[in-house]
């Protein structure tokens, strides 16, 4: 050993105790000589638990327990490389404290009680109010899990009320893209990073919250010689330098709200300098006033007149070289460029005003249906375009973009479940606001919720979740959460790889995986849960859960037709997969608006299909990278190119809408004069319900924080570490402050991540939404800071 | 504190087994027989070494197939600073140096490598969890006395060998006895054991 060796591992010995040692075996045993992996240990492909990205990962198995993950290399989305959430999502398994039995709450405490139990009194309170029941879901059910509650409610129930906490995240997107293309789901696809020359964010933090997708483009970028003449380019726009700011080329900083008037800003230089792309807008763009009338292109340049660049620089703090620089870049036909944006647009009172902006860029300078061109709205959940989007769990929703205000579309749905027609109603139930708004007045008078966590996420908590202890609330989870903790009854949930499921992530893609391992004690699945309800509202005699022959509303059958009793718990646990037989039943619905998923069994031989998945001559079935384009989509007619089939019109036109700068509905004044901004880490998934029981993630982030611009903080006499009291006209909570953090608040805009349940944000934040999109705005509202030490 | 960093050693080296020393104990050669090659540091290195090496490397990871933590302050890191000491090629090993990077064309270091202690304004409760990972297979195999061993671990993204088994790596009983040697993957194959063949994966079947 020579001195320096001695010095490392005598510097390394103490840090190794410090760290008090990651890996949790036998003392001594994992220093051991070990020449080979365990025999017994298998590895089975899933997609990764988190985030909408819809990384590819690879579950070692051994004993009946999950002891490993890695990337999957055959995966296109993330090619074997995943982020530090994506590596230990197996421990989210194994925290101590899973849920393990049902509990029903007596006397105000949660009490053991049978499955039996649990399913009867859920039963009963349900079919004593059945139209003032509901349901709140989640982007992170599978496919099986949305779809069977679509049914049980929307069929069963003859009731809308159903809405997932993608309301929260996604549902500006979504009207977005139906408002300008007719069809929800983006066009292009994770590979246009791969082929770009220009990515640009639109209040995006991607090298946090959609790091494998970062990295992808960053990768390439870096790799290229400082000489090459080719160059990539990384312009990020936000309200707060983050990680993805420190790796972009230029940084636009703009005040809260503007990005609307900056979208318009470039599309009034793409028309004042003659660079948009006339034959593309010739061909496949309309235009359309605020309010829906038609408009030509010189109505439409005269709307665009108050957004000059020296105008807009004035409103947004962006300067005109920089509203030049972005006009450039859309004004240049050579160049490639990829819009990507996620909550900081879908998060805003005018989100989906501020998606169909950025779409108009795109239509305008042609910069859409190209290879390496493309506007992307990235999601949050991993199924949160799976499930939620086209299974359609949202109030005004049925499954494969039906509406339930259109009685062609119930039409299609009440044959495809074989209900009577007329079962299901044509009014839209109540979005997720409304739906805790009316179980405070006691419209509603149940709720039950499935895999997420109201209780910590819905904005201004103080008001909208105030009565929800004094409702019928059931709610399934892997662990305690602040939700369970008001909860009539608590029913223990299958985790992940303990369940089957499909998903789909934000390029399309639809994933699968088997069970791999049992959930803990006697957890079982979200859809095993809902079967075993309505089944014994079936036995009860409740006639919505018959279907017009008298047969049971979700009966599952085999492949012969015949039925199987999966709502018996055995059967549905060893003898069959029903997430086979629910994701068959679904498929046939995507067809209609050209939304195409793959048939499961192609699902389990591949890593992951993008839709359509159309069968070709020789049938081989082909996924569709990019949509609406001439020999990647099937479903483009020969000759055209590019095809927005979705147009509502029938005229394969997109929309490019004049929408308007608008104020926020709350700006900081005198008495609470910072922008509030909310937000996640990269360390943890929504609420940390699961990354906050992962100690290596837990360890490297385990509390909320406070970010403020030093100068703010130096303007209050707040110091690193100090307590601060944040406050608004709703809430205050107190936090610690991190001035050496990982991002840099423009002055007069504080961050707060929203994950931890010890420190809940949302006391504070503002309720107010999208009134098209009826999304909250959790990224801007009116606080003050004080200290407190 | 110079006494707790000597304690803490001590209870280290004390909480190890011996098992791979026994391991390394060689026969002498029978007359006519050429002695096997000396192809593995773990050989040559002092057994309580080989074991602190591994203790050291195995607690830096929650289990095999994940990425190490940071063992060190990241207050105010970003990035763009990781490069700085951890380049793939630094010229001189130091104190400032330890280690390079194996796959340095990845540029996101953090978004896989976690700090290991939390800001200053954090504090850590403990994690109570019943997570028991996959250990990572620390030592090749060879087919009789003078084949050389195979690789015991994946090497996507280790691409690199002489990181860690070069003259400068941070364990000495990781270190190649022949660097001289460049074509690794010339003589140590990987492990048949380190491939990861997916299994169709489904539990009724």
């Amino acid at each position: 050993m020579n001195g320096l060796n001695r010095r490392d591992f005598i510097k390394r010995s103490a840090h190794l105790a410090a760290l008090a040692v990651l890996a949790p075996t036998v003392p001594g045993k994992a220093s051991a000589a070990n020449t080979s992996l365990p025999d017994g240990l298998a590895w089975y492909k899933a997609p990764c638990r988190f985030c909408g990205t819809g990384c590819g990962v690879i579950v070692g198995v051994l004993d009946g327990r999950v002891v490993a993950v890695q990337g999957d290399p055959d995966n296109t989305v993330n090619k074997g490389l995943l982020c530090a959430k994506g590596y230990h999502a197996g421990m989210a398994l194994y925290g101590k404290d899973r849920l393990t039995h049902p509990m029903i709450r007596r006397n105000g405490k949660l009490k053991r009680v049978s499955w039996d139990e649990a399913i009867d009194h859920i039963a009963d309170r349900i079919m004593e109010d059945p139209k003032r029941f509901s349901i709140y879901g989640s982007g992170q059910w599978t496919i099986g899990e949305g779809y069977i509650c679509q049914k049980f409610m929307k069929a069963g129930l003859g009731n809308n009320h159903i809405d997932p906490n993608a309301r929260l995240c996604m549902a500006s997107a979504a009207v977005g893209l139906v408002t300008t293309f007719g069809v929800d789901e983006p066009s292009g696809c994770y590979d246009d990073l791969d082929e770009c020359d220009t990515v640009i964010t639109w209040g995006n933090n991607w090298a946090e919250m959609h790091p494998v997708l970062f990295s992808r483009f960053m990768d390439r970028k870096h790799a290229r010689a400082k000489s090459s003449p080719d160059q990539l380019t990384y312009i990020d726009m936000g309200t707060r330098r983050t990680r993805s700011t420190l790796a972009a080329d230029h940084y636009l900083e703009f005040v809260p709200q503007t990005d609307l008037a900056i979208a318009n800003c470039i599309c009034y230089q793409l028309l004042a300098e003659d660079t948009y792309d006339k034959a593309f807008v010739a061909d496949h763009v309309r235009f359309k006033g605020n309010d829906g009338s038609e408009m030509t292109l010189e109505d439409y340049r005269a709307f665009l007149a108050p957004y000059s660049p020296e105008k807009v620089a004035a409103l947004s703090g962006v300067s005109e070289e920089q509203l030049r620089l972005l006009g450039g870049i859309f004004g240049d036909p050579h160049r490639k460029v990829v819009s990507l944006w996620c909550m900081g647009m879908n998060q805003h009172t005018r989100g989906t005003w501020i998606n169909n902006l950025v779409y108009n860029v795109h239509l305008l300078s042609g910069k859409i249906g190209k290879a390496g061109s493309t506007p992307f709205s990235l999601t949050g959940q991993p199924s949160a375009c799976g499930t939620c989007r086209e299974v359609g769990t949202f109030a005004h929703g049925l499954p494969g973009g039906r509406l339930v205000a259109k009685a062609e579309h119930r039409a299609e749905c009440e044959a495809l479940w074989n209900v009577r027609p007329g079962t299901l109603n044509p009014k839209p139930g109540y979005h997720t606001m409304k739906m805790f708004q009316a179980l405070n007045s006691g419209e509603l008078t149940g709720m039950w919720v499935q895999v997420t966590n109201p209780g910590q996420t819905i904005p201004n908590l103080n008001q909208n979740v105030n009565q929800l202890r004094d409702r019928f609330l059931v709610v399934s989870d892997v662990y305690p959460t602040v939700t369970t903790e008001m909860a009539d009854v608590v029913l223990p949930a299958a985790l992940w790889v303990e369940k089957h499921g499909v998903v789909g992530n934000s390029e399309r893609k639809t994933q699968q995986w088997f069970r791999m391992v049992n959930p803990p004690g006697e957890a079982r699945d979200d859809v095993w849960q809902v079967l075993a309800v309505a089944r014994r509202m079936y036995e009860r005699g409740f006639e919505g859960m018959r279907d017009k022959d008298g047969n049971f509303l979700l009966a599952i059958r085999d492949e012969k037709g015949r039925e199987i009793k999966a709502w018996k718990w055995k059967v549905f646990n060893k003898t069959f997969n029903v997430d086979r037989a629910l994701f068959e039943e679904y498929r046939p619905f995507t067809i209609k608006k050209h939304k195409d998923v793959a048939p499961y069994d192609e699902l389990v031989r591949t890593h992951g299909l993008r839709w359509p998945v159309v069968q070709d001559s020789r049938g081989v079935w082909r996924e569709t990278k990019r949509r609406f384009v001439e020999g990647e989509d099937p479903y483009v007619e020969e000759g055209k190119a590019v095809q927005f089939y979705g147009a509502a019109a029938g005229d394969d036109r997109a929309i490019i809408w004049a929408r308007p700068y608008e104020a926020p509905p709350e700006v900081p004044d005198d008495e609470y004069p910072l922008w509030l901004c909310t937000g996640r880490v990269l360390e943890h998934w929504h609420t940390a319900t699961m990354t906050g029981r992962i100690k290596p993630l837990h360890d490297a982030m385990p509390r909320a924080y406070v970010e403020l611009h030093p100068e703010d903080a130096e303007a209050h006499g707040l110091n690193e570490g100090d307590l601060v009291r944040i406050t608004s006209r709703r809430g205050s909570i107190v936090l610690p402050l991190w001035l050496q953090g990982r991002s840099l608040p423009q002055r007069g805009l504080i961050f707060v991540p929203f994950f931890d349940e010890t420190k809940l944000i949302n006391m504070v934040t503002l309720d107010a939404y999208c009134p098209m999109s009826k999304e909250p705005d959790f990224k801007k509202c009116a606080v003050r800071v004080e200290s407190v030490t | 504190m110079n006494g707790i960093i000597r304690l803490v050693a001590v209870l280290l080296l004390v909480s190890c087994g011996a098992r791979a020393g026994e391991d390394a104990t060689e026969s002498a050669p029978a007359p006519g027989q050429v002695a096997a090659p000396a192809t593995s540091a773990v050989e040559t290195v002092p057994p309580e070494q080989v074991e602190a090496d591994r203790a050291h490397r195995a607690g830096l990871r929650a289990f095999y197939t994940a990425p190490p933590v940071i063992p060190h302050d990241t207050e105010g890191l970003r990035n763009q600073d990781c490069q700085g000491c951890h380049e793939n090629n630094s010229p001189e090993p130091s104190d400032q140096t330890p280690l390079g990077t194996p796959h340095f064309q990845r540029t996101n270091c953090l978004q896989c490598h976690l700090a290991s202690e939390p800001w200053t304004g954090g504090t850590v409760t403990p994690v109570a969890s019943d997570w028991v990972g996959l250990e990572q297979p620390n030592e090749g195999r060879r087919a009789h006395e003078a084949a050389p061993p195979t690789i015991p671990h994946r090497v996507r993204m280790r691409e690199n060998c002489s990181l860690c088994h070069g003259p400068e790596s941070l364990y000495e009983s990781l270190q190649t006895p022949h660097p001289e040697r460049t074509s690794c993957q010339q003589c140590h194959l990987p492990d048949a054991a380190s491939r990861f063949e997916i299994t169709r994966g489904d539990l009724e079947k």
